[in-house]
């Protein structure tokens, strides 16, 4: 998984059908560079949130329960503490 | 299956259903020099490691199979404590 900060909404107008009624948010990983991704959010939240980002196509079908279905990172957790 | 030292944990109160309970290590992937390799990962423990600890992780889909639910949403986890590392 991977430690991610809440950038904002990713508001979509059109989606695939397994995709419907998911709350996109858009995630920036905190320990790598890279771009911005998006992800399904899991458990509420919102701008500026630390969250736990799990990347695996598998586990979000499972979570789903819709078979199978175009969807990989989902937001799992929401950080309270990192100790390093 | 690659190995890495732990660096720190996460505690994550609100979690998915099912992952409550789970410890989260801070992982830093290293080579056989244990010089980083790689972006952190966050993996579930399987076999309480501590901070320091050399381990070994497994990433992807197989990830989830080393906990006691395989259906766990979780994409990296802690599978063994390494006693001696490349040498």
């Amino acid at each position: 998984m991977e430690i991610c900060r809440v950038v904002g909404p990713a508001p979509t107008n059109l989606k695939h059908p397994a995709l419907t009624g998911l709350k996109l948010l858009l995630v920036k990983p905190e320990h790598r560079p890279g771009p911005a991704v998006v992800a399904w959010d899991r458990v509420d939240a919102g701008p500026g949130d630390r969250v736990l980002v799990m990347v695996e196509g598998g586990s979000a079908m499972r979570l789903l329960g819709k078979g199978p279905a175009p969807i990989r990172t989902v937001i799992v957790g929401h950080i309270d503490r990192v100790d390093v | 299956m690659k190995a890495g030292i732990v660096v720190g944990s996460v505690v994550a109160t609100y979690v998915v259903d099912g992952l409550q309970g789970h410890r989260l290590l801070v992982i830093m992937p290293v080579d056989e020099n244990d010089n980083p390799a790689g972006d952190i990962v966050i993996a579930c423990d399987s076999v309480g490691a501590g901070e320091g600890a050399r381990v070994v992780w497994v990433g992807g889909k197989e990830a989830a199979l080393a906990l006691p639910n395989p259906r766990l949403p979780v994409d990296a986890t802690c599978v063994a404590i390494l006693e001696r590392h490349g040498r």
